[in-house]
């Protein structure tokens, strides 16, 4: 081998280099965009691969250079260097060393920024597994922000995800404000106006309000700016983005916040104006949650794909069904007539005996035999359709002919598809209205607006201040009022008879049996509240409910099993 | 801090329980590798020329060579050896250690609660990995390529013995590595105190001022992602920043009246060596019976076990006895207990929040017959992943008078130490709570050592990870060439890093589905782990017999394979733990035990080659 074909040698490699680079260059070429001139590149393939799909770096979120150095380190290894990591993040956490917890877990997102799981999943695992193995509640806020911080990381690198947006929003909100340490920690949130920058600090609101009654940030104000947020998110995104999340979940967060809101305020004993007003605004945003259109995944009700509906018109949903329904069974009420007959046949006799007895006075088995009874002689549009169909063919000239007959089916088919429409909005929209518990918040908002509500809880307040005072008279009266005061509003509204609101009279509600006692009375027959008492069955306990006072035997004043040496 | 329990032996008891296995370890090796080289000569030559040559080569070795030893020639051979490393261009290492620091930081959770133990994890770790990887490199190439270029020749025709060769190459190596090392422990100690180093300032107008008690509270200013709760009093000048991410600093009063300024001084309290004294633990149940151990409250890691408050389950530790050393009045100059203690808290029920759950300490007598039996219990609550200190004056410690039923003060040397030995006890006063712990959670804390010589005690333990590794990869490169004698380094290396899982796989204690050859089929077959392997009986006992041939190979390496994990006592220096000489001692043994016997089975092996024969 001489130099000649040496050097011949070199040449064609080099060549040959050039020309790949152009292949290359073609299908990696960047996406770029001038600001100065304005000009813009839509890129290679595999750039405008990744735009179409939504993939490229800077359509997920913000590129950060450390996380792309690290992934370029690990040299193709990433998804091996990702493995160890969750390894030693569970061992860490395992062996309770969570410094090292936090460090691991920093690393496998700055591994995988654009795969939200990890956040969602690290995140809840900060917030909710590491905070509660800390004794000290204090430090149990650390880890929640510490979750709520990783949360936000997450946000940043995702920001076409609403559901990382919702789910910050919901640590800010329901974590704080809704734990066994709601007050330690709301209280500890109210005053850390670092933490207050932090949560704020990428948000660009001035369109709600974020304070407090005290004029610092309400944890349960600043998570609705953060819910706003991904629904500003998810109203610029397609829909694949919301896939398996329901819009009305999704959607009713940042109004429940509001709710939510005016809750913890009486909870913190404001029972005034403020709290009357906090009410006030989540009725409205309540209202506005349920008069928005929401979309109704075709999965959730098997039929049409896709629909809008607006809960707040269910019932016109149900008359335009019921109207449709008529008008679909008048085009031949003949055959729908014999149709319900000939069911009705079909129905052994202690159904019919059901159906026939006035349902005010029908027994628990006769009820159930009526139910099954009515879904027997239940026609649906299509079955009236196939029937009619075979009218149709078997005596068209019950139609005055066969042209009119195939009219009169076309019609009937067109109603039937209206009926199924308007009768798929009133199902969904019932789905939702039981999803969003809505009609409830909505009577919930409108009572605790009520002057006799207000009035109602600070008397409970008083009496249960005044009772372990031994001021029992004062706190009798008190405890009187109040429920003489529920007792109007569940009147006026039964409907909260069976719900959180009720069930919260319990505890004071048992100091009062307490009280009776006292006088040697107990709750009669007659008592205004005796319906709540009989639904929630209670034994009467003191707060706490570990308070003993101190005998030799237990010095401690302790309430449980007080150990004894084992006999021989 | 988690402690192994091997740890809690001292130097003397180890040291008489190693010898005897170690001896006959190799005496083992020396034997079978004698017999290994009598089959493999007398197969390729004659049982009597194998004799002769075995002889000759014994008795050359031990009454001609060693003797004649010259220290001259293993340092002219060591200085080979670093000639050679130099021209490897291993400062390319410290280089790439330079570039990791200064990028570092940006890896580094800022927001950590314990920076200092994230730095000091961070820089030991790093160096650790760099300097092993290029002891490996450097020891296993050198002599084959050697070989291979035929360069040994200029050296063997020289009057150099074989154990000069080796020793000269192992000693150039670690010296090399010595010197990188004591560079990159220079920088990492710069490089720790610097990312610490921090101040806050204070401004006057953020203090609350309590006139009765003439001192301010507050807070500090919000640096470096934290601040601390502040106590100044206005009678010392003095205040204190208290603890917030591992640290504290303390406070100066400077100026009177509105002019009055605060100067914050530099962190303190995050590098440490503490040193503690641990006791032996026991148990008594909630009856107050011996009890075999405390109470699993349902956690799958069973390092700590718990025990019940509001009953007479206690945790009692005994401190002085013949594991560890002896109570003496120099044990507690300053007429206190120094206890340090972090328990675990669980709690069956939420309880008071804001309240800590209340424990009580008790000192007892080991003498059954002493004066007193048991102090009356001291009050604390558990601060939990905070060490709690408590420094308990003797003036603080009571006994209830039989006769007067009153608190009478005890003598603790007299009344209560018998033998230089003390118990405490721990229990937890609340109904349905539970306290948690391990051996190593309470401990009489003695005085601190030097954070910087705790600093290069552990900087020792990488520096004797190398030497391991380089004699490993000098020893493989007497008898295989480069990259094979690469992998027999790297081969050991992990199989020392994994022996315990190794033999707990070996024994069944960690994963069922059998061995290497059972899993493979399993996973070709799609057989779950837990199964019973679907196979007939014929290739079930072929592949148990397999297995179990490969496992013990594997279990017998590992066991000869040096532990480098335990080598590795980065976590004492970042928890602030003092490494004890019984360690060090402990590890500087195993090495020098190592390289006696690699140092022999080298020169035999290179001995026994005819290139260097």
């Amino acid at each position: 081998m001489n130099l000649n074909t040496i050097f011949a040698r070199k040449v064609a490699y080099i060549t040959a280099i050039v020309l790949l680079l152009f292949p290359l260059f073609m299908l990696g070429q960047p996406a770029t965009q001038s600001t100065e001139s304005g000009k813009s590149s839509s890129g290679g393939k595999l750039a405008q691969l990744r735009a179409s799909y939504g993939l490229s770096q800077s359509s997920l979120g913000e590129v950060d250079p450390v996380s792309s150095s690290l992934q370029l380190a690990t040299f193709g290894m990433r998804p091996i260097a990702i493995i160890v990591l969750w390894h030693k993040a569970t061992k860490y956490q395992e062996m309770e060393d969570f410094d090292n917890v936090t460090a691991t877990v920093n690393q496998i997102a700055k591994l995988q920024p654009h795969f939200t799981s990890i956040w969602k999943f690290q995140a809840h695992n900060l917030a909710y597994n590491i905070s509660v193995e800390f004794d000290d509640y204090k430090h149990r806020y650390e880890w929640v922000k510490r979750g709520i911080r990783f949360l936000m990381d997450g946000t940043r690198y995702n920001q076409s995800e609403p559901k990382l947006f919702e789910e910050t929003g919901n640590y800010i909100g329901q974590k704080i404000g809704r734990s066994d340490e709601k007050h330690q920690f709301r209280s500890l949130f109210d005053s850390d106006a670092e933490f207050h920058d932090e949560v704020l600090q990428d948000i660009d609101e001035t369109v709600l309000e974020i304070n407090g009654p005290n004029g610092n940030p309400d944890n349960w104000l600043v998570s609705k700016i953060w819910y706003r947020q991904g629904e500003q998110v998810y109203n610029r995104g397609d829909d694949d983005q919301f896939a398996g999340v329901l819009p009305v979940v999704f959607f009713a967060s940042r109004p429940r916040s509001q709710i939510y809101y005016a809750i913890a305020l009486e909870e913190d004993g404001l029972l005034n104006e403020v709290s009357r007003a906090a009410f006030s605004q989540g009725h409205d945003e309540w209202e506005e949650f349920g008069a928005k259109e929401l979309r109704i995944p075709a999965e959730f009700h098997g039929q049409f794909g896709d629909i809008n509906i607006r809960m707040s018109e269910y019932a016109d949903y149900a008359r335009q069904a019921d109207e449709a329904q008529e008008s679909l069974f008048a085009v031949d009420q003949i055959l729908y007539d014999d149709m319900v007959s000939e069911r009705r046949l079909k129905l052994t006799k202690a159904e019919s005996h059901a159906l026939e007895t006035d349902p005010a006075v029908r027994s628990d088995y006769l009820k159930q035999l009526a139910y099954k009874a009515e879904g027997q002689l239940f026609i649906n549009p299509q079955q009236y359709i196939m029937a009619l169909r075979d009218k149709v063919e078997e005596s068209p000239e019950s139609f005055g002919g066969e042209d009119s007959a195939e009219d009169t089916l076309k019609e009937a088919t067109r109603i039937a598809e209206r009926v199924m429409m308007w009768r798929a909005r009133e199902m969904a929209s019932e789905n939702y209205l039981g999803l969003s518990n809505y009609q409830y918040w909505l009577t919930r908002c409108k009572v605790e607006q009520t002057k006799d509500a207000t009035d109602a809880r600070i008397a409970v307040q008083n009496a249960d201040r005044l009772f372990p005072q031994d001021r029992l008279e004062e706190a009798r009266a008190e405890y009187e009022q109040a429920w003489e005061l529920w007792g109007k509003i569940f009147k006026e509204y039964p409907e909260l008879e069976g719900d959180e609101l009720a069930e919260n009279l319990m505890p004071s509600l048992a100091k009062y049996v307490l009280l009776l006692e006292q006088y040697d009375e107990e709750i009669g027959d007659d008592f205004v509240l005796k319906g709540i008492i009989d639904r929630y069955q209670f034994a009467p306990e003191l707060e706490g409910g570990s308070i003993q006072f101190p005998t030799p035997e237990n010095p401690d004043g302790a309430v449980g099993e007080i150990p004894v040496p084992p006999t021989e | 801090m988690v402690v192994d329990p091997s740890e809690f032996i001292r130097f003397g008891d180890w040291f008489w329980e190693a010898i005897v296995p170690f001896l006959l370890t190799i005496v083992t090796l020396l034997v079978g590798g004698l017999v290994f080289w009598f089959v493999q000569l007398a197969v390729r030559r004659h049982p009597r020329v194998a004799v002769d040559i075995i002889g000759r080569t014994l008795h050359n070795s031990i009454f001609r060579d060693l003797p004649s030893t010259s220290l001259r020639r293993i340092l002219a051979m060591a200085r080979l050896a670093i000639h050679e490393a130099l021209r490897s261009r291993v400062l390319v290492i410290f280089a790439i250690f330079v570039v990791l620091l200064l990028f570092g930081g940006w890896f580094l959770d800022v927001e950590n609660d314990h920076p200092a133990r994230l730095y000091l994890t961070f820089v030991l770790s790093s160096t650790s990995y760099l300097i092993i990887a290029l002891a490996m490199f450097l020891s296993a190439f050198s002599l084959p390529n050697d070989i291979k270029n035929r360069t040994i020749y200029t050296i063997t025709t020289k009057p150099v013995r074989s154990h000069e060769i080796f020793m000269g190459r192992v000693i150039g190596f670690a010296a090399v590595g010595t010197i990188l090392l004591l560079m990159m422990g220079t920088i990492s100690y710069m490089f720790v105190w610097r990312g610490l180093d921090h101040t806050h300032t204070i401004d006057v107008a953020d203090l609350n001022y309590d006139s009765d008690r003439k001192e301010w509270t507050g807070r500090t200013s919000f640096d470096r992602h934290h601040f601390h709760d502040v106590i100044i009093s206005n009678e010392t000048k003095r205040g204190i920043a208290m603890t917030s991410k591992g640290h504290q600093h303390e406070i100066t009063v400077v100026g009177e009246g509105t002019d009055v300024q605060f100067e914050v001084g530099p962190p303190v309290g995050d590098l440490l060596a503490r040193v503690p004294v641990y006791g032996e633990l026991s148990f008594l149940d909630r009856y107050g019976n011996q009890a075999e151990s405390g109470l699993n409250v349902g956690k799958s890691w069973g390092y700590r076990t718990y025990i019940e408050g509001n009953t007479l389950n206690t945790a009692i530790w005994k401190f002085g006895d013949q594991a560890t050393s002896q109570i003496t009045s120099a044990t507690f100059p300053d007429e206190k207990i120094p206890l340090e203690m972090d328990l675990r808290v669980f709690r069956t029920n939420r309880g008071d929040i804001e309240s800590k759950i209340r424990g009580e300490v008790i000192l007892m007598s080991t003498d059954p017959i002493a004066k007193v039996q048991e102090s009356l219990p001291i009050n604390f609550e558990a601060t939990e992943f905070a060490t709690l200190r408590m420094d308990i004056p003797f003036s603080d410690v009571k006994y209830l008078d039989p006769i007067s039923a009153k608190p009478i003060s005890v003598d603790v040397f007299n009344d209560l130490i018998v033998n230089g030995e003390l118990k405490v006890g721990i229990r937890c006063k609340e109904h349905a709570q539970f306290f948690g712990m391990a051996r190593a959670d309470l401990y009489l804390r003695g005085p601190d050592q030097s954070f910087i010589i705790n600093f290069a005690k552990s900087y020792v333990g990488i520096w004797m990870q190398m030497l391991l590794v380089t004699l490993f990869g000098v020893l493989f490169s007497t008898f295989l060439n480069g990259i094979i004698s690469l992998k027999a380094t790297l081969a050991i290396i992990v199989l020392g890093t994994f022996a315990g899982f190794i033999t707990a796989i070996q024994t069944d204690d960690v994963s069922t589905g059998g061995g290497p050859i059972e899993a493979l089929v399993r996973g070709v077959t799609q057989q779950g782990a837990e199964t019973e392997l679907n196979v007939s009986d014929g290739a079930r006992d072929v592949i148990e017999a397999l297995d179990g041939a490969y496992l013990w190979t594997m279990n017998v390496v590992s066991q000869i394979a040096p532990r480098y994990p335990e080598f590795n006592t980065a976590d004492k220096v970042a928890y602030g733990y003092d490494i004890s000489m019984d360690l060090l001692l402990r590890h500087l043994t195993v090495t020098l035990g190592y390289f006696m016997v690699i140092s022999i089975i080298g020169t035999l092996i290179l001995r026994s080659r005819e290139v260097a024969a």
